[in-house]
This record gives structure tokens, sequence and C-alpha cells, in this order.
């Protein structure tokens, strides 16, 4: 069954129809998502009063959303500083994914959570921004086995104890996306500051593919759809030629099949993709491919996960781990997505809910 | 089953028997049943996350405590309940503190970290028959109005033979023993809270419990009270201009520094709170 959830977040309007039943399964999945405060906002924007909701969800979605408010307020300070620490140091800096979405006011940013401010600067440039950063007092943890390779390790205030990620490429390398960092910068737009400068629409929708397509199997699988669903819509209603341009894009940069994957599955989610430009794009290209169901994607809220769901999976942790785990291993991971508690669930814990990413 | 905690309603779901039965006794003066209309805040569940040990899930996520045992079960219900209430209340603001009525309806706050002595203070007003309004959240409204969030209140350690030995209207969980805490028990009244709750606080008190010490007890100023809410308070950054507002009006409550080692001293003293001309 579809659960109610997708309704809303496509259409908010519908939950004035709603009845307890729809809002006791859609709640709890908003709010295990990190998405309260967007969908309060979504419901702002077509006028729909929280306090006409049920007294439950008016008071979960106030919190949620004077919770993100404040991590908004937050986020804008903290670029505000970076700006500060930077300015005069020749060094031009692009706010990625949560940043870059809150200064160009996109619907993603409204009601957001986050958590961190993601920065992308040239790979030349790096140590020149790493030490004005660190003058003004944010100071670099140490790298662990994990860390990516696309990305300096955490960087967290001493005083305010924020945290900060600098990107030297797009993405992690490997595999076949070509993302040239430098050409990226080249074309982002500066702002007035002397410092910040925003990505075109195309590479911030791309980022977000990328985003999606690498932390697919991951809880902000979800959200990073949701993002692309509302930045399409977005991006296509200023400027009717952005889905040609961003199909164009995405193929240049390794990214097309990527780029036809998420929109098929933020379609079949949100219903995203109807201007002509894109759904023609889209049609011709052949997505990369990726098992199972996209509805494996929606927050299970409160209720345990069809079996659908979990052999859907099952499929996707397959792809991801047929070539890198022994058969018995990959097996006993099978058994456990059917049969056995959400593993991943239980380590993301409720201190590491969905943020920004 | 559903729960309602001041405004909050949370629903549970817990399949396990002695976590049931400590909830029933303890839970009496709380439970919902009539309210299943209602959409709940929150949804806690019990899950068995390996044999013999357990987790709370949030809303379908656990919370981020150690896996415990059966024992421990109901302690750890007491975390989902914290973070219940410090996710669902942004608009009011929220201190480190628990809130206790006279039965004439007029109320104290007991504000202070953690050690203080402010549950072993409110649990023995408890015994003398005042009401508890709330345990570790003191909550107003953005309209400057107390929120009373009635729950059992928590008892650590030497504080649980302390209140035992002072009888009175009390039912006790059974005692467990955490970790990191060490002993807890969780205390209630046998007695029903009256219908209508107080909205109003008319004291506050800083208790510290300073071994040896003799009773202080000493009246503060408004900034004095600003500067010991500010450090107690969970949410005022997230409220911005609305959270500065709200704890200068909180301020303006009257109150008072008590320092105590003699648990008799320290009843005596917030007693006279509400009793001492403002």
């Amino acid at each position: 069954m579809r659960p109610p959830i997708l309704s809303l977040l496509s259409t908010p309007s519908v939950a004035e129809r709603w009845g307890v039943a729809e809002w006791a399964d859609t709640l709890p999945r908003l709010i295990q998502a990190g998405l309260g405060g967007h969908a309060a906002a979504l419901l702002e924007a077509q006028g729909v009063l929280l306090n006409s909701l049920p007294a439950g969800v008016h008071r979960q979605l106030k919190s949620s959303s004077i919770e993100s408010m404040a991590q908004l307020r937050s986020l804008r300070w903290e670029l505000g500083e970076v700006v500060r620490a930077l300015r005069g140091l020749d060094v031009r800096v692009v706010p990625l994914k949560g940043a870059d979405y809150l200064i160009r006011e996109a619907t993603p940013a409204h009601g957001r959570t986050v958590a961190d401010l993601d920065l992308l600067v040239a790979p030349s440039e790096l140590g020149r921004a790493t030490s004005g950063l660190t003058r003004a007092g944010w100071q670099l943890l140490e790298a662990t086995s994990l860390h990516p390779n696309h990305q300096l390790p955490m960087m967290i205030h001493r005083d305010r104890k924020t945290q900060l990620e600098m990107h030297f490429q797009v993405v992690a390398e490997g595999g076949t996306i070509a993302f040239d960092v430098a050409e990226v910068l080249a074309q982002a737009a500066p702002l007035p500051d002397g410092v910040l400068a925003l990505l075109t629409p195309e590479d911030t929708t791309l980022v977000c593919v990328a985003h999606y397509i690498r932390n697919k199997r991951s809880i902000s699988a979800f959200r990073d759809l949701l993002d692309l669903h509302e930045l399409v819509e977005d991006f296509s209603s200023r400027d009717p030629q952005f889905g040609a341009i961003l199909g164009e894009r995405a193929e240049r940069v390794g990214l097309g099949g990527a780029l036809a994957r998420a929109l098929r599955d933020a379609a079949r989610l949100f219903g995203t993709g109807s201007t002509p430009a894109l759904y023609s794009w889209s049609a011709r290209r052949r997505p990369v491919f990726a098992g199972g169901s996209v509805l494996a994607l929606v927050p299970d809220g409160c209720d345990a996960p069809s079996l659908s769901v979990r052999i859907s999976r099952v499929g996707r942790m397959y792809a991801r781990t047929r070539s890198a785990l022994p058969r018995g291993q990959t097996l006993l991971l099978a058994w456990k997505t059917l049969f056995g508690e959400d593993e991943e669930k239980e380590q993301e814990g409720i201190s590491r809910r969905p943020s920004d990413a | 089953m559903l729960v309602r905690i001041g405004p909050l309603v949370l629903r549970i779901q817990a399949d396990d028997r002695p976590f049931a039965d400590a909830f029933g006794a303890l839970y009496a003066e709380y439970n919902a049943a009539a309210i299943e209309t209602e959409v709940a805040d929150i949804t806690l569940q019990l899950r068995r996350a390996a044999p013999g040990r357990f987790i709370w899930l949030f809303n379908g996520l656990p919370i981020d405590r150690p896996q415990f045992p059966a024992e421990l079960v109901f302690a750890n219900f007491e975390w989902g309940i914290h973070f219940a209430i410090a996710t669902s209340l942004a608009p009011s603001i929220s201190f480190h503190g628990s809130v206790t009525s006279q039965p004439d309806g007029r109320t104290v706050a007991l504000v202070g970290s953690s050690g203080s002595g402010k549950s072993t203070l409110a649990a023995g007003l408890m015994a003398g028959g005042w009401n508890l309004l709330a345990d570790e959240f003191l909550v107003v409204s953005p309209g400057g109005e107390l929120l009373p969030l009635p729950a059992p209140i928590t008892l650590k350690n030497q504080s649980i033979a302390l209140i035992r030995e002072l009888g009175g209207p009390l039912v006790f969980g059974q005692v467990a023993r955490d970790e990191a805490r060490g002993e807890l028990a969780h205390v209630s009244s046998s007695h029903a809270l009256p219908a209508r709750l107080p909205s109003t606080l008319d004291a506050i008190v800083f208790p510290t419990f300073a071994e040896g010490e003799s009773t202080t007890f000493v009246r503060v100023d408004q900034p004095t009270a600003f500067q010991f809410l500010v450090v107690q308070s969970h949410n005022r950054h997230v409220l911005g201009p609305d959270g500065f507002r709200l704890l200068a009006e909180v301020a303006r409550t009257p109150a008072w520094v008590l320092r105590f080692s003699m648990l008799a001293e320290g009843l005596a003293a917030v007693r006279s709170s509400i009793a001492a001309p403002v």
C-alpha cells in the first residue's frame, strides 16, 4: 500500500481531509525522517493552518519547525563567520546541500533540519582555506579509516562546537563520475561578500543526485529523493530549459544513468519530472541498475516493514555487497534484513536522526 | 496503550508483563484510555534487541542508550518520556527542574542540575501531601503559563531509603540498578491529582545538596534568578528572542537559593518559600 506520507509531501493540501488514521501513520514517519519542520513549511505554504490539525500533530510539527528555524539561523551565522574568516585570502567557497539550498531559498531549505555546514573549495585553495578557518577557531579532527577521499576530516569550532565539512571534490573518487571541480567552481556565481559562490542550478541538482546514489541504503536516502523532487520542480518552474540543460550536464559529468535512476525513483514516490524537456531526456536515458522497490526507502515509522519492503532491501543490499562480501556473509545479511531487526536503523540511533547531509 | 503526560499523548507498545505491571501501578493516574481518537505525539516501543536485552524505540528509531536487561525496562522508559517532552514543546521554554504544589494550589519549582537534590526534595514534599506536577521539566508556555507534566519521579541511591522512611501517600516501583546512575526507583503518589492543575508559578528554589553544611536559604533578586535560569534552560537558544523574553518573565517569580544537607531542614525551607511575604 502507498503510505500517505508520500501524498502529504507531494500534495500537502491532502492533509485538510485527513483523519486520525492517516496522521497516526504519517507523523512518526515524518519525525523519523527529520521532515517534521519541512512538512510544517509545506503545509503553511499551501495555506493549511497548523493549529487546524489534530493537537498532537500540531505540537510535533510546530516544535520541529521551531527547532529547524534555530538550526537554519545558526547555519546562516556560521556562513557569515566563514566569510569573515576567509575574506581577503583569495579563496572561493561554494556551499553545498543544506547551505546551498538556504542561500538560494530553494524549497528543500524550508523547515530543514541541518547539523553541519558543507563547503567546496578547489584543491589548490585548500591550504589557505583551512589556515583561515583554523585561525578563526575551527579545529580539524583526526581522520578515521572510514573517512571518504573527497573531503577533509570534520572541522569543529572550539567555542561554538559547530561542525564544518570541507570538500575538495564534489563526490568521492572512483567509478565513472567525472565532476571536474575546477569547472564546477568556475561556473559558480560569486556572491557580493567576495568569498561565497553559488553552484549552477544543474550542479546543485547533480550534487543531490550523487548524494542519493551514494547513500541510497541509508536512512537519509528518502530525504535526498525529496530534495531532488523539489529542486527539479523549483528550477523547472523558473527556467523551461532547465531539464534539457540538466540532462546534458549529467551526461558530461558521468551522472547520466544516476540522474535517470534518481528521477525515476523520485517520479515513483513524488511524481517528479513532469516538464517536457526532462521527460523527453529521461525517456531516452537508461537508468543505472539498483535492485528493489523504491518504496523500501520510505521511513517505517512505527510499523514493521512489509515483507515486500524487506525483500526490496535485500535486493538493494545484494546489489551493493555482492562483489565485496563472501557468499555466506551476504546470505547472513539477507536473512537479517528479511527477518531480523533493522540493523541499520539500530546503528543510526535517535541521536543520529537524519539531519543535513 | 495511550498515556497523557500534561498536554502530550504517548502511545506505548510493550509486550512485556513485568513492565506492564510496573507501568499499571505507577501510571494509574495518567492512563489516558479515553483518548483513542487522538493522534499520539510520540510512539515508544519496547523491542528485544538480543536474548535478555531490550531497547526502546522512539517513533521507530532506537533511543541512543545501551541495550538493557529486563529489570531496567522501566528505568529506561523514563528516557523515552524525557525525549518526548524535550522534542515536543518548543514554543514553550523548559528548565531542568521539578514542580510541586501545595494542596491549596500554590506551586514551587525546584530548579537545578542532577545531584542538586531537587527530586529528593520534591518526593519529600509529596510524602507530606503535596502534588508532583513535573519531574525534570519545568515548562512555561509562550503565554507565561506553567505547563504541568505529571509523571512518576525518579529517586536515586540513598534518596530511596530516605524518602521511604518519611512514609506518606507514596507508591514505590521496583528498585533497579543502572551502571551509570546506581540504584533507581520510581515513585508516584497514591492520591489522585486535582482535576484542574495550577497554571501559575508562585516560587522558585535553586537547591544544592551540600554534604555536612548547615542549611542556608537566601532570597535572590531578579537578575540573579535570571542567571540561574539561563544555566538550567534546555531550549532558550532554540526559541531565539522569544526564549529570552520568556526567561525574563519566569525570572520575575520570587526565588531563593537553598544549600542543605539535612532533608527535614531543606523541606522546611522550601515550604516557607510560598509562606513568605513577597
